[in-house]
C-alpha cells in the first residue's frame, strides 16, 4: 500500500497530526523534575514532555512561577481563568513552554522541601534546572547532592553567563543573551538607514536555548542508557549559545579583523534573496490597523536564469545584462541599485 | 583607498586569569564556582568520552544551513558525520559575504571556502558523490546501510522517484533514522514554491513581521540577520532524530521517517503570538526593541550605542530607578512618586512604557554603554550593552569560559569560532577540526565502508560519479 502512494500522499499518511495520539511517545517511561522558570529553563522541559517524558514542574507556593503572570500588555481579557485561578487567571507567556507537564507546589527554602526534591529526584531520571548557579547546591538538591541518591540523573543547568568565570554573577535575560551575545548587532539596519538595531520578536535565546538543552539531554540520556549508565551534569549559557549561533562572523573576526554589521532585510550572501515593501495592503478592508498597512515581500531570485526572469518581469532589462553574474550582483554597491529597482515596480501592488 | 591596519591575533587582550577572576574571595564564596571548572572546563574535553560515539550520520544536504547546522551538533558531541556533496562540492562552500573573495578560507590543497559554510563543516568529513546519476544512487544505497542517521534536503519526493527515498533505504536498512529538513516541507500547498531558502520561513510564519520597529515609530518588518529558521529548524531536527535514535535502541528496534521545517521550528517558539490571535483575533505587532509582557525589558539608546536593561519585578525595578537617581534624581523623583507606576502589572500598557523609558532614556542619554552597565550592575541588575562581534570576540567572561577557541587546523590554519555549547561533565561537545575540503575524504569513507578499490575510485571519478 504504501509502496503504491504517490509521494506526497505517503507522506500525508505518514505525518498526518490526526494519526499523533494513534501511535506511540518515544521517551514514555522517563521522568524528568522542571524546577525552572521564565521560558529558557521552562521550555527544554516543555520539549521533553512533547516528546512523552513525564515531567513534574515544581514551583514556588502560593505565587507560581513569574510567567504566570505575564501576558501582553497586561490585558486582563489575555490571562485566562481557570478552576485553578478564578480570579487571577494564568498570562499567556506561561502557556508556550508548559503543556503536558503536571503541576507540584514545593519551598525549595525549606529543610523539608528540599527532603521532598531528593525523594523525587531518587525516582527521577533528570532534573531541568534554571535558578541563579549555586543556588540549588545551597540548599542542598543541586546536582552534587542529587547524584548522591541517584548516580543515574541527569542534571541539565539553563542560565545567562554560567557558574563560572568572570561574569558568573550577572543575571541574563533573552535579550541580554541576544545583546551582549552579539545577536543585535547583526540584526536590524545598517546606518544609512536609521542604524537601528532589531531584537528578534520573540525571545529566541530563550525558546532555542532550551531546545539545545533538550538535545543535549537527549544524547546524555543515549549515552548513559546505551554506554554507561551514568547520569551528567550540563550547563547550557544563554550567551554561549549566541556565540555558538555567530561563529561565521567569529571567524571573519578572528582571520581578517572584520566585524559583522546589519543588513537590514536583504541577504549579504545571495542576491536576490531579500523582503522588499509592496506599495498596497493585501486586505485593504480589514478591521486591524496592522492589515491596512503596506505589504513586504520576499523576493528570491538568486540564479542567473531567475534574476534574468526576474528583471524582465519588471522591465529592467538593462540591470538584468549589467549584472548577469552573481558575483556581481552580490556586491554591496549593486544591491543598492537592485533592491529599489524591484521595490519601485512593486509599489503598484500587494504582497 | 582606505588604509589598511594590522590584523591582530585573538586575543588582542589577554585572558584573565583564574587568580584575577576569583580575587578577594572568601574559599566559601568561590567553592562552587571552582568546583563547575573542575568538572566542566573545555581544557579536559580529550579526556572524556563522547555521548554519541559509534553513531554515522550521513549529511547529504547541500545550500542551506538547516541540514548542516543539525548534523553538526550531532558532531560536537561524537558522531561520525559524513557530508554527501556533489561533485565540485556544497555550492554554499562558495559563498562568501558580498562576494568578497579575499575573505575566503584557504585550505593546503588550495581551495577555497567561505564562512558560512566552514563554521558547519565542523568535524565533519565530505565526500562526493553525484545523486543524478543512476550510479551515484546505487552508492548512495550502500552507503544508507552503513548509516545511523541519513539528513536530506532535496526538492519534495526527488530522493523517493529517484529510488532513494525512505521508503526504499528503510527496506535494505530498517534501523535507519531519515531525516528530511526544509523550508515549508514535502507536503501540503507551499512545498514545491521555489527559491525555498531561509529566510523564506521567517517571512511565512509571521517572525519578519514581528521583528522591528511599529509603523508609528518609523519601523518595518525586519528580518533576523543570520539564517535563524535554518538554526532553530536544524535543531529541531536534531532533537527529532535523537529522539527516534532512542526510541529504536531502546524500544523499537526500527528506525523511522522525520520531517523538520524552519517554519515550524519557529511557529512552534512563537510563544503567545498563537494564543492571543486564537483569544480575539489579534495580531502580535511589532514592538521595536521593547517587550510586550514584561517592563523594564528592553533595549535603548545610550551615548555610545544601544544598551539592555531589564528587571520585571518590583525589587529590580526600584533599583533602577536608584541607579538612574544616583545622577539624575529627578528621573527617579519622577517614576517612583507616579502612583501610575506603583503596581507592576500597570507598568505594561504602552502609555507606561512609554513613560518608563522615555524617563530610563533621560538618564542614558548621556552615559556609555560600559557606565550605565557598571552602575546596574551594581545594584545586581541584568543590563549589558549591545555589542559588535569585534567587543563579543574580545568579551574577558566569554574568552575565559572558552566561549570561543582558535582551532589550528592541519588544513585550514588557525581559525577562530564559536565553540560547542554542550559544556557537560562526562561527555561534553567539543570541535575536532574545521573542516575539509570538497572530497577529501573519498578514500578513507569509500574504501573503509565500501570496500572499493583504487581502479573503482579511478573509474567512478572518470565518469563523474564522485
Amino acid at each position: 500500500m504504501a509502496e503504491t502512494m504517490s509521494f506526497e500522499q505517503y507522506c500525508r499518511d505518514v505525518f498526518d497530526p490526526k494519526k499523533i495520539f494513534s501511535k506511540p511517545e518515544p521517551l514514555k517511561g522517563t521522568r524528568f523534575l522542571s524546577c525552572t522558570q521564565y521560558i529558557l529553563g521552562p521550555s527544554c522541559a516543555n520539549y521533553l514532555a512533547e516528546l512523552g517524558a513525564e515531567v513534574i514542574k515544581i514551583e514556588l507556593p502560593r505565587r507560581g512561577e513569574p510567567m504566570r503572570h505575564t501576558t501582553p500588555f497586561n490585558e486582563p481579557k489575555l490571562y485566562p481563568l481557570s478552576k485553578w485561578m478564578p480570579e487571577m487567571g494564568t498570562g499567556l507567556g506561561f502557556f508556550g513552554a508548559n503543556h503536558n507537564e503536571y503541576f507540584l507546589s514545593v519551598d525549595f527554602h525549606k529543610p523539608e522541601g528540599q527532603e521532598v526534591v531528593r525523594m523525587l529526584a531518587a525516582k527521577s531520571d533528570g532534573v531541568v534546572e534554571n535558578y541563579r548557579a549555586g543556588t540549588f547546591d545551597r540548599w542542598g538538591i543541586g546536582y552534587r547532592q542529587l547524584s548522591q541518591v541517584n548516580p543515574r540523573i541527569i542534571y541539565q543547568w539553563l542560565g545567562g553567563f554560567g557558574g563560572w568565570g568572570p561574569g558568573r554573577k550577572r543575571a541574563s535575560y533573552d535579550i541580554l543573551g541576544q545583546a551582549q551575545g552579539g545577536c543585535f548587532s547583526v540584526t536590524g539596519w545598517p546606518l544609512d538607514k536609521g542604524g537601528l538595531p532589531a531584537k528578534q520578536t520573540i525571545w529566541i535565546m530563550d525558546y532555542w536555548g532550551g531546545m539545545m538543552g533538550a538535545f543535549q539531554v537527549l544524547a546524555c540520556m543515549y549515552w548513559r542508557d546505551n554506554v554507561s549508565g551514568l547520569g551528567n551534569f550540563m550547563e547550557y549559557s544563554q550567551v554561549q549559545g549566541a556565540q555558538r549561533h555567530l561563529s561565521d562572523c567569529i571567524a571573519l573576526y578572528g582571520r581578517y579583523g572584520l566585524v559583522a554589521q546589519r543588513w537590514g532585510n536583504w541577504d549579504t550572501l545571495l542576491c536576490v534573496h531579500g523582503i522588499i515593501k509592496c506599495g498596497k495592503s493585501s486586505y485593504p478592508d480589514s478591521k486591524n490597523p496592522q492589515e491596512l498597512e503596506e505589504g513586504y515581500i520576499l523576493v528570491s531570485a538568486y540564479t542567473d536564469a531567475d534574476y534574468a526572469k526576474l528583471m524582465r518581469l519588471i522591465k529592467r532589462e538593462d540591470l538584468g545584462s549589467k549584472y548577469p553574474s552573481h558575483d556581481e550582483r552580490i556586491k554591496a554597491e549593486h544591491q543598492y541599485e537592485i533592491y529599489p529597482a524591484i521595490e519601485s515596480w512593486a509599489k503598484s501592488g500587494t504582497s | 583607498m582606505s588604509k589598511s591596519y594590522p590584523v591582530l591575533a585573538w586575543p588582542a587582550v589577554p585572558t584573565p586569569t583564574s587568580e584575577e577572576v576569583y580575587k578577594g574571595e572568601s574559599d566559601k564564596a568561590k567553592e562552587y564556582a571552582l568546583w563547575l571548572e573542575e568538572n566542566l572546563h573545555q581544557s579536559k574535553n580529550f579526556q572524556k568520552p563522547e555521548a554519541l560515539s559509534g553513531i554515522r550520520v550521513l549529511d547529504c544536504t547541500s545550500m542551506m544551513i538547516i541540514g548542516h547546522w543539525c548534523s553538526s551538533l550531532f558532531a560536537e558531541l561524537g558522531a561520525e558525520v559524513i557530508m554527501v556533496e556533489p561533485p565540485g562540492g556544497d555550492p554554499l562552500r562558495k559563498l562568501t559575504p558580498f562576494g568578497r573573495k579575499e575573505y575566503m578560507f584557504k585550505d593546503s590543497t588550495g581551495e577555497e571556502v567561505g564562512a558560512r559554510f566552514l563554521a558547519e563543516a565542523r568535524s565533519k568529513q565530505s565526500i562526493t558523490l553525484d545523486l543524478t546519476k543512476p550510479e551515484g544512487r546505487e552508492i548512495l544505497k550502500k552507503l544508507a546501510a552503513h548509516a545511523d542517521v541519513l539528513i536530506e534536503n532535496a526538492p519534495p519526493g526527488q530522493w523517493d522517484e529517484w529510488g532513494i527515498g525512505y521508503r526504499q533505504l528503510s527496506q535494505s536498512n530498517p534501523r535507519l533514522v531519515y531525516c528530511w529538513v526544509g523550508q515549508l516541507g514535502q507536503w501540503g500547498p507551499l512545498k514545491d514554491k521555489p527559491g525555498n531558502l531561509d529566510p523564506t520561513a521567517q517571512a511565512a510564519c509571521g517572525f519578519v513581521h514581528g521583528t522591528g520597529a511599529p509603523v508609528a515609530f518609523g519601523g518595518t518588518p525586519t528580518r533576523s540577520g543570520w539564517w535563524m529558521c535554518d538554526q532553530v529548524g536544524g535543531t529541531g531536527a536534531a532533537m527529532g532524530i535523537m529522539t527516534a535514535l532512542g526510541y529504536r535502541d531502546k524500544v523499537s528496534g526500527r528506525g523511522q521517517f522525520v520531517e523538520a521545517t524552519g517554519a515550524a521550528g519557529v511557529i512552534r517558539i512563537l510563544d503567545y503570538n498563537w494564543g492571543w490571535y486564537g483569544i480575539d483575533g489579534s495580531i502580535r505587532p511589532r514592538y521595536g526593541n521593547w517587550d510586550l509582557a514584561i517592563c523594564i525589558y528592553a533595549v535603548n539608546p545610550c551615548k555610545d550605542g544601544q544598551i539592555m536593561v531589564g528587571g520585571g519585578h518590583d525589587r529590580l525595578w526600584y533599583r533602577i530607578w536608584r541607579t538612574a537617581g544616583k545622577d539624575r534624581p529627578e528621573v527617579e523623583q519622577h517614576i517612583v512618586e507616579d502612583p501610575k507606576m506603583k503596581e507592576v502589572t500597570n507598568r505594561l500598557p504602552h502609555y507606561a512604557q512609554v513613560e518608563t523609558y522615555t524617563s530610563l532614556c533621560e538618564w542614558m542619554k548621556d552615559t556609555t554603554r560600559s557606565e550605565a552597565e557598571t552602575k546596574l550592575q551594581a545594584e545586581e541588575v541584568a543590563s549589558g550593552g549591545v555589542s559588535f562581534l569585534d567587543e563579543v570576540s574580545e568579551f574577558p567572561h566569554y574568552k575565559y569560559r572558552g566561549h570561543l577557541e582558535v582551532i589550528d587546523d592541519v588544513l585550514y590554519g588557525k581559525v577562530l569560532i564559536g565553540s560547542s555549547a554542550f559544556i557537560g561533565q562526562r561527555t561534553p561537545g567539543r570541535v575536532k577540526w574545521i573542516g575539509r575540503p570538497t572530497g577529501y575524504d573519498n578514500e578513507d569513507i569509500y574504501r573503509r565502508l565500501l570496500g572499493f578499490s583504487k581502479a573503482d575510485m579511478d573509474g567512478l571519478k572518470q565518469r563523474g560519479v564522485i
